[in-house]
């Protein structure tokens, strides 16, 4: 009993828990991914007494939060003493603790004098310690009389020493100290460096008309929940609030604009809440089946302990007292195992979760809502097992004749029929899908398709085999004593066997199946986005390049261009067809098996080139360049379902790049496509005087990080939906051996004497109970399988994208099902041996034990 | 005879029951009439179906034909709860097993208390007196189990009594006592029904059926 309602409560507190652990790791997984600064609480900052009061109680405000950082910058302009004409753009900075960014850390600068970046030594131009730079502000302007805006005289230059160097800050990406400054440190989208940053003290900056101080408290990430950055946001826009106030700013609208909406938390905890959202609605099925078995363990419980109490119970009904007679007596005495076991269920919910779940942080309010619903579960399980006692308790006398034979109308059938509406459900809306920030698709019914279709099985063959269980009484008559004991004994119950083969293939098939599902959406994923990047890496580069030598093997430059067939726009892709297939993955794709071949036969023969196409295109047209205009007649050598680097949903023509060029389609944007890229794939081409325009875009980087995870969590839920079913299987069995146990015993004493000893009753217990569990795992990993084949496409999170998902079976999900089931059929075994051998053999025979 | 002279009628009541080797017939076209305030014995060998006709007496069960009638009523025809309440004001019943007709986690008093209460007479009325009646008074506040056998079917005796049901349905209440304590429960029915009380007893003991007033017989399932 206690055991039915730890299993309950294990299913409606672990849901919420493990939503809200999803979420809070996916708010994890974005703070480790992005830049702190961009999440901070920005404010100006002045050395103002009443400003940095302002800023103390904004700071009061908040919580989880780091010590503020403050920066002072100006952007100006300086010429050098050689040069003075000329005029260059720099940023004077000062950042709180940027010294000690550095090893060995940065000397303390003295007023006007600057540390310079060291890649500009390079240009021969600087020497610390001697270069003199002219700082000049650009002019401020002011409201003339004429309500015009006049310029004030230019300002006067000030004289700054550079005095040292300081390594240069790497960009892309950026230590975590200066992310929030990449606009000031990376080169621009041709490629070009940006004007220096150069460090001054504090004092330096704050001489110039212009200088700004940004106070800037980032948040703490550590152990950071989705609540925690919910109430982040609220407190930030306080804070804000709060200063503008202190300070009386005019316009309070104006300035939230500009400070509130600086922090990016708000939408990383609103992504959060969609990823909660994903793994809700995909787990919703889950948690529906969850409570409902836990229900029916719950049932099953109850008629269990009407038949432990069977003669109070027929007394109360003998005397005429209805169920509620019997109630208060059976509430008292199951009050303590139904809600305490409901209290380990939760228990057990918030390890699970804290130990398997996606992280161990829990929020506050779904941990309150877990306690709440296993306080309600424990009550509604003390609910359910009290009536449906008492209800079987008062079936024990006076049971009306059945008039109608409800056992012949076929309810099963139910199950199918869903299944039936959820495919055509899960056909119309898809699977569950991150679209923006927005959870799409996917509603309760298309999501319980995978469920409904391993169920329809386990529900149509109920009847059949217990049909044929009952036929299999005789069987095996040649077989010597002990398999034939276990084999009879195997099929003694009919219902009862068939129940555990079905119940043990439902068990097995929800663990293929969610492993499976796992597996074919990670594969899914990656096909999907080395299709769209086209290999492993692609970086956006002005011109060509002589690949360099580590490259050489793995990487092919792309050239694309927009044309039209027909008036139909294209995408048009310009291949090397000499280093293409040796830079994309193509092997272990059997659309793209003969890429090698098909590429080769790219390429001008007579006056039409080959192409190869993507969507639909004639079979022979004028190719045209949407720049020139310009068209090259082309006849297609090979339709795809999809083609390294298709995009959308636009037909992609892939060309020679030497004909499209010779045929003037271009100008084309021309890529660097490199498979397992090295580490430094990046630099070597920069090395090789790529000017890159703007990130490297890597497979892994191509779909949010916390998309695959949302369906990683999700799916997992289904595999330990399969376990708690294992469970109930293993519980039932086991609740059977105990249920056979006196007629056991009987039997064994008398066996015992003719010679059926230890050894063989190990064996007929082998024999019974691992055929049952065999033919059910057998049986339960094929329906499993064959539910992902059926699934996987329709639950496809991209369908808008090429290729089509395929289904991978994960074979280690099926040999930890075989392992699983060998260990159950040894304690099994074990339990059904020891079982029946302790007992006393004058007890057995009185009836008393 | 009157009508109104008898406190339960059976009327060509027929039961059968499905097993896994076909149908087998408990009673067939049994007529049974029980007078009021007489001690009636059911008598006849194991598997007559003495107990099956009991059972149909005491609303436990119902015939696949014919009518038992209670007062007059055809109780046949009422659904579950108009059943069980007859079972609860209108009929005492005791089982074979003693134990089987107590709850263990009450005293010989509380037993009889629990009864009266669920007929919504006053359980203090009839605690004492019952018990009393049946030489049980010094074992008012014992335990079931520290009741022996006889005592266990006495209490339980007293059960039925309690409230002073219109019929006490007796299924073999000696059959598992020693034959002193057999003794015990045959005086008490006997005083029973000497007290007016309807009793209606399914047994094969000579004894009880040499102190009844009236004696029907079963053999496999017919009256003979």
């Amino acid at each position: 009993m206690a055991a039915s309602c730890a299993l309950l409560g294990v299913c409606v507190a672990g849901g919420p828990l493990y939503v809200s652990s999803a979420a809070t790791e996916s708010v994890q997984l974005q703070l480790a991914d992005i830049c702190l600064s961009d999440v901070a609480v920005h404010l100006p900052y002045g050395p103002d007494p009443f400003v940095v009061a302002a800023l103390d109680h904004a700071y009061a405000t908040l919580r989880q939060v780091q010590d503020p950082i403050v920066t002072a910058s100006v952007t100006a302009t300086y010429s050098l003493a050689e040069t003075p004409k000329v005029r260059r753009k720099l940023v004077l900075i000062n950042r709180q603790g940027q010294a000690e960014q550095f090893d060995p850390t940065l000397p303390t600068l003295a007023d006007n004098t600057v540390l310079m970046p060291d890649y500009l030594l390079t240009t021969g131009e600087y020497t610390p310690g001697s270069t003199e730079l002219m700082i000049q502000e650009p002019p401020a302007f002011q409201i003339g009389s004429d309500g015009q805006m006049e310029p004030l005289p230019d300002p006067a230059p000030v004289s700054m020493l550079m005095v040292g160097t300081y390594p240069t800050i790497p960009v892309r990406p950026e230590p975590a100290f200066w992310c929030g400054w990449r606009k000031e440190l990376r080169p621009n989208s041709r490629g070009d460096l940006p004007p220096p940053v150069v460090f001054a003290n504090v004092a330096t900056i704050s001489q110039f008309n212009f200088a700004s101080g940004d106070w800037e408290v980032q948040p703490a990430p550590d152990g950071m929940t989705r609540d925690d950055a919910h109430a982040f946001q609220r407190r930030q826009d306080a804070a804000v609030d709060q200063f503008a106030t202190e300070l009386g700013v005019p316009d309070l609208v104006a300035f939230r604009q500009q400070f509130a909406p600086l922090s990016g938390m708000g939408i990383l905890a609103d992504r959060a809440d969609t990823v909660s959202d994903l793994v809700g609605k995909t787990m919703a099925p889950v948690r529906l089946a969850g409570v409902a078995v836990s229900l029916l363990v719950l049932c099953a419980s109850g008629v269990m302990v009407a038949r432990e109490r069977r003669r109070e119970l027929r007394l109360i009904a003998i005397r005429g007292g209805g169920p509620a007679a019997s109630m208060p007596a059976l509430v008292r005495s199951m009050a303590l195992p139904t809600i305490g076991g409901a209290i380990v269920g939760l228990g057990l919910a918030v390890l699970g979760v804290r130990t398997l779940g996606p992280t161990p942080e829990m929020e506050t309010g779904p941990l309150r809502f877990a306690v709440l619903s296993a306080v309600v579960g424990g009550l509604v399980a003390l609910a359910v097992v009290t009536a449906v006692t008492a209800l079987a308790g008062d079936r024990e006398v006076d049971a009306r004749p059945r008039r109608i034979a409800w056992r012949h109308v076929p309810f099963e059938l139910i199950v199918p029929a869903l299944a039936v509406a959820a495919w055509v459900r899960l056909d119309q809306v898809g699977g569950v899908r991150l679209v923006g920030t927005k959870a799409r698709g996917g509603d309760l019914m298309a999501q319980s398709f995978p469920l409904l279709a391993l169920a329809t099985p386990v529900a149509i063959l109920v009847r059949p085999l217990r049909a044929l269980v009952r036929r299999m009484r005789h069987l095996g008559r040649r077989l010597p004593d002990a398999p034939r004991l276990g084999l009879r004994r195997a099929v003694a119950e009919p219902l009862m066997a068939a129940m555990v083969v079905l119940a043990s293939a439902f068990a097995a098939g929800c663990l293929v199946l969610s492993t499976t599902l796992l597996v074919s959406a990670e594969q899914q994923l990656v096909d999907k986005a080395t299709t769209f990047v086209g290999s492993d890496l692609s970086v956006r580069i002005i011109d060509d390049i002589e690949m360099p030598a580590g490259l050489a093997d793995r990487a092919t430059i792309v050239g694309r261009v927009t044309g039209t067939v027909d008036g139909m726009p294209v995408s048009i892709l310009a291949i090397d067809p000499a280093t293409f297939t040796g830079a994309v993955h193509w092997k272990a794709d059997p659309e793209l098996a003969d890429l090698p071949a098909l590429v080769e036969r790219l390429g001008a023969s007579g006056d039409r080139a080959g192409v190869i196409v993507v969507g639909d295109v004639p079979e022979s047209f004028d190719l045209v360049g949407r720049t020139r205009g310009v068209s090259v007649p082309v006849d297609v050598i090979a339709r795809l379902d999809h083609f390294p680097g298709f995009t959308n949903g636009t037909p992609m023509v892939v060309i020679d790049r030497s004909v499209a060029e010779a045929g003037d389609l271009g100008p084309f944007g021309t890529t660097v496509w490199v498979r397992d890229p090295p580490a430094d794939a990046v630099q070597l081409l920069r090395d090789a005087g790529a000017r890159i325009t703007n990130e490297a875009l890597r497979v892994e980087d191509v779909f949010d990080v916390t998309s695959f995870r949302a369906v990683r969590w999700s799916y997992s839920a289904l595999g330990a939906f399969g376990v708690f079913v294992a469970f109930v299987v293993f519980m039932m069995q086991i609740l059977a051996i105990d249920a056979r146990r006196q007629r056991r015993q009987a039997a064994h004493v008398l066996m015992r004497r003719m010679g059926f000893g230890r050894r063989r009753l190990i064996v007929a217990g082998l024999v019974e109970v691992s055929i049952p569990l065999i033919l059910g795992v057998a049986f339960g990993v094929l329906m499993g399988v064959t539910v992902a084949e059926a699934s996987v496409r329709r639950l496809d999170t991209l369908r808008q994208l090429r290729p089509p998902s395929v289904v991978v079976v994960d074979v280690g999900s099926i040999v930890a099902v075989a392992i699983g089931t060998v260990v159950a059929v040894a304690l099994l075994t074990l339990l059904t041996v020891v079982s029946t051998t302790r007992a006393e053999p004058l007890e057995v025979m009185r009836g008393t034990v | 005879m009157e009508p109104s002279d008898l406190v339960a009628r059976c009327v060509g009541v027929t039961r059968r029951f499905s097993t896994p080797t076909g149908s087998v017939t408990a009673l067939d076209a049994v007529d049974l009439d029980v007078v009021r305030g007489a001690f009636t014995v059911v008598s006849g060998p194991s598997g007559s179906g003495k107990s099956t006709l009991l059972g149909l007496v005491a609303c436990l069960d119902r015939p696949d034909e014919g009518r038992v009638e209670l007062n007059g009523a055809d109780i046949g025809i009422l659904g579950r709860r108009q059943r069980r309440r007859v079972r609860r004001e209108t009929l005492g019943i005791v089982l074979p097993q003693p134990s089987d007709n107590l709850l263990d986690r009450l005293d010989a008093a509380g037993n009889v208390a629990w009864v009266s209460r669920l007929r919504g007479t006053d359980a203090a009325h009839d605690v004492e007196p019952v018990l009393g009646s049946l030489g049980l008074s010094s074992a008012l506040h014992r335990q079931v189990r520290e009741l022996s056998g006889g005592e266990q079917q006495r209490v339980a005796l007293a059960c039925a009594l309690a409230g002073a049901p219109v019929l006490l349905v007796c299924d073999e209440p000696t059959a598992s006592l020693d034959r002193a304590s057999a003794g015990d429960v045959i005086r008490a029915l006997r005083t029973a029904a000497d007290a007016g009380q309807s009793v209606l007893v399914a047994t094969h003991d000579a004894d009880v059926i040499a102190a009844a007033d009236a004696v029907i017989h079963l053999d496999h399932g017919r009256r003979t």
